[in-house]
């Protein structure tokens, strides 16, 4: 097929290939590469396909049965939100005057009808777990109104712990990730409003508090990482649905974000840093060290790297920068060593993670 | 289906070549000699894409060379060479980012970690080159011609964003210089315009944008070399949308306290005008994407644009673009769209209804009736049978 369209520096590209000793191009060096309409249009234009394959591949591309079935997904969307929505105004609007045992068994009814609606509908289908997912939020709302109406006098944290609890088991059968972020928001949530709310823990212990937030998250990614050893086997199929990387990428992140306070705050303080800063700013030292050792050796993943070497290089650059106009230099001498400071840590991380791409260390991980 | 791809995932998910070949070998579309050339030609243009590192490297740099120009702009600024209201603040903002093309055209030549220092080194005086440029070449034109500020730093970003294109293969440079040079562009015409032409600016403006968009859909080339440009008017449409429908739909509550002038920008002429040009573009979209031979008059096309006229009529536009969005989004496979018009139909029809001025009683039925027409369309889907797969569809290669 003649190639009618081909920029010169494509004509560089293929004399390269042409050189390389392989020979014909395997089939495997296309695996993960995406298709879209973008690609086809440009195999149009440069003559590699023709009009007809063109406009046969559009159709295959995206078929009127895929629009049909993603206008119908969206309508059906927007239309149970409006409608639940329009429910709630409704209630909003006469909430004064319903009894109170009405309002709670409005809600209760709402729980079971979600939750029997998700068990006659599959696990697979998107509909019983938006059901289940629905159940779970209900069961928030019941506890706050019952907290409501009796003035049970409970915690806050109380509220949330016990919503956790009881959508536990949900979260554990529904295979749902909105549903165990759900979860997960609520059990951090629920131990963040109990620590400000014992006398005890206020005063001096944000570092510890930080970390046990940490730890708590990363015990979540070390399920998550433990429940998908190896794509081949049949854990691996079993939990397919926690295999989309972001799900990792998530929980590093909140890892991190709550990894970052404790070094910083003894970073900031190293000089009159207590016993238990310093112990937490050790502890978070050693997770971070962990994670690193995680995301290169054990389950090798570059962005997660990036995530990483990101804090790490920010800490670095706040802590010269906080050690040198302390003790060394004024103003001037300060900006000096911490631009040069930024500029090789960030440069060596990038130079870092180049290498570990060239080595090509996460391909073929689970989930991509 | 796509093998591997059921379920809800199918929303986001492009497929993949492979299963593309194997389609056109199972239909016949191509002899297998063609298919050597196409698998190459793939690879051609995937290699030419990957050229630039992956975006979380990138964005690891930029996150760099911010904090490191900052800290070198404040260096400079305590050697005497960073003074704003010294002119030739200019010639050394130019030096800097002369100096920055010299470093980075050093540094690809380069190999290791001496590559990754010289272009973060080449990142950090290019922020403080263009930071220096912008603010001494401003204050020159400013004096010179007596030019307001904002036309003035809004040239000088359009002359950053065209050497970017010129001198700079970085992506995120490339969007980051384009996207402010459009928002300083709207900036310029909502705050510096004559008030009988502000309305006239910001629908030309519109236009210009939806026009520069569908353009980049028309020729995938032209999109491929300039995507960061393709975000950026995206990006800057939304900007520019979002806000002032925000601020109509948020106003609402705070009327009295707007001047006559923004009450008739914001009044009926921007409903029209914005509207009806938003609901021109979202059938235009539609009409492009079903813009096959003999697709126009088929019944799910007929059924989608008389949705979208209904769109036009009764909802504002705010929701008319986040439409137009997750449409392209799926149309493009690029589900960061999609999910910014669906933040955007959350947001938007949030403002919607809660700026119906009806008591809490009849917004619910209008909600609950507006949620069940949504609904009966949905249904509608369903017994006419046209999410079913039908023998030509994807898939049935696989």
């Amino acid at each position: 097929m003649p190639h009618l369209n081909v920029p010169p520096q494509d004509k560089r590209i293929v004399a390269a290939m042409d050189r390389q000793p392989e020979g014909p191009i395997d089939p495997d060096r296309l695996k993960g590469v995406a298709l879209d309409r973008h690609l086809l249009d440009e195999l149009s234009q440069r003559g590699t396909i023709s009009a007809d394959v063109r406009l046969e591949s559009l159709n295959w591309l995206h078929p009127a049965h895929l629009w049909a079935r993603w206008a119908m997904v969206m309508l059906m969307a927007f239309g149970i939100a409006l409608v639940l929505t329009g429910i709630i105004f409704f209630f909003a609007f006469n909430w004064a005057s319903i009894p109170d045992l009405a309002k709670l068994a409005l809600i209760e009814a709402g729980i079971i009808l979600c939750a029997f609606g998700a068990w006659l509908l599959s696990r697979e289908n998107l509909a019983g777990r938006l059901l289940l997912m629905a159940a779970a939020v209900l069961t928030g709302v019941f506890l706050a109104v019952f907290g409501q109406i009796y003035q049970t006098g409970a915690d806050a944290w109380q509220l949330f712990a016990l919503w956790a609890a009881l959508i536990t088991l949900w979260t554990l059968i529904g295979r749902f990730l909105p549903l165990w972020i759900l979860w997960l928001g609520l059990i951090n949530l629920a131990f963040y409003l109990w620590w400000d709310s014992t006398p005890l823990l206020r005063k001096d212990d944000t570092s510890a508090l930080y970390l046990i937030h940490a730890l708590m998250i990363g015990l979540v990614l070390l399920a998550r990482e433990w429940l998908l050893p190896d794509e081949d086997g049949p854990e691996s199929e079993a939990f397919h649905w926690l295999s989309p990387q972001w799900t990792r990428w998530l929980l590093l992140a909140g890892m991190l974000v709550f990894l970052f306070p404790p070094l910083m705050i003894w970073i900031a303080n190293w000089e009159t840093a207590s016993l238990q800063v310093v112990l937490s700013a050790l502890v978070a030292g050693v997770i971070t060290l962990v994670l690193f050792l995680a995301f290169r050796f054990w389950r090798p993943d570059i962005p997660a790297l990036a995530m990483e070497f990101l804090m790490i290089c920010i800490l670095v650059v706040m802590g010269l920068a906080i050690l040198l106009y302390d003790n060394l230099f004024d103003s001037l001498g300060t900006t000096f060593f911490t631009a040069i400071s930024a500029i090789i840590c960030f440069a060596a991380a990038a130079g870092y993670l180049r290498h570990l791409l060239a080595l090509g260390i996460d391909r073929g991980e689970v989930g991509q | 289906m796509i093998e591997g791809n059921k379920g809800y995932r199918f929303l986001i998910d492009a497929p993949q070549v492979s299963q593309w070949v194997s389609f056109l070998q199972t239909r016949g579309l191509v002899h297998d000699e063609d298919l050597a050339d196409i698998r190459r030609d793939i690879l051609v243009i995937k290699t030419r894409e990957k050229k630039e590192a992956p975006l979380y490297l990138r964005a690891l740099s930029a996150v760099g060379a911010v904090i490191s120009g900052l800290l070198l702009i404040y260096l400079l600024y305590l050697f005497g060479l960073f003074d704003l209201g010294d002119m030739s603040l200019s010639i050394n903002g130019l030096v800097f980012i002369g100096l920055s093309a010299l470093l980075h055209a050093h540094g690809v030549r380069k190999t290791n970690l001496a590559r990754d220092f010289y272009i973060q080194l080449a990142l950090t005086w290019l922020q403080a080159g263009k930071v220096a440029l912008v603010a001494g070449l401003a204050q020159i034109v400013h004096d010179a011609f007596g030019i307001s500020w904002f036309w003035t730093v809004s040239a000088i970003l359009g002359l950053i964003m065209l050497l970017s294109f010129l001198a700079f293969p970085s992506s995120i440079e490339r969007f980051v210089s384009s996207f402010a040079f459009l928002v300083s562009l709207w900036i310029c015409l909502l705050v510096d315009w004559s008030d009988q032409f502000e309305l006239t600016g910001f629908v030309m403006m519109l236009i210009a944008h939806i026009l520069a968009l569908a353009s980049f859909l028309r020729w995938p080339l032209v999109r491929q070399k300039l995507t960061s440009l393709y975000d950026a008017l995206l990006l800057s449409l939304c900007l520019a949308v979002g806000v002032i429908q925000g601020f109509v739909s948020i106003g609402h509550e705070a009327w009295q306290d707007v001047s006559e002038e923004v009450k008739a920008f914001l009044g009926i002429g921007y409903r029209w005008s914005v509207e009806i040009t938003l609901s021109l573009a979202l059938i235009a979209l539609i009409v492009w994407i079903a813009g096959r031979k003999g697709s126009l008059g088929r019944e799910p096309v007929v059924a989608s644009l008389l949705g979208a006229v209904a769109l036009a009529l009764l909802s504002n536009a705010g929701i008319i673009l986040a439409i137009g969005l997750m449409i392209l989004g799926f149309a493009t496979h690029r589900p960061g769209h999609t999910l910014l018009g669906l933040l955007f139909a959350l947001f938007f029809g949030f403002l919607y209804y809660y700026n119906l001025d009806l008591s809490l009683l009849q917004k619910s039925m209008i909600l609950i009736v507006s949620g069940a027409l949504l609904l009966l369309a949905s249904g509608y889907i369903y017994w006419r049978g046209w999410y079913r797969q039908t023998g030509k569809a994807r898939g049935a290669g696989t």
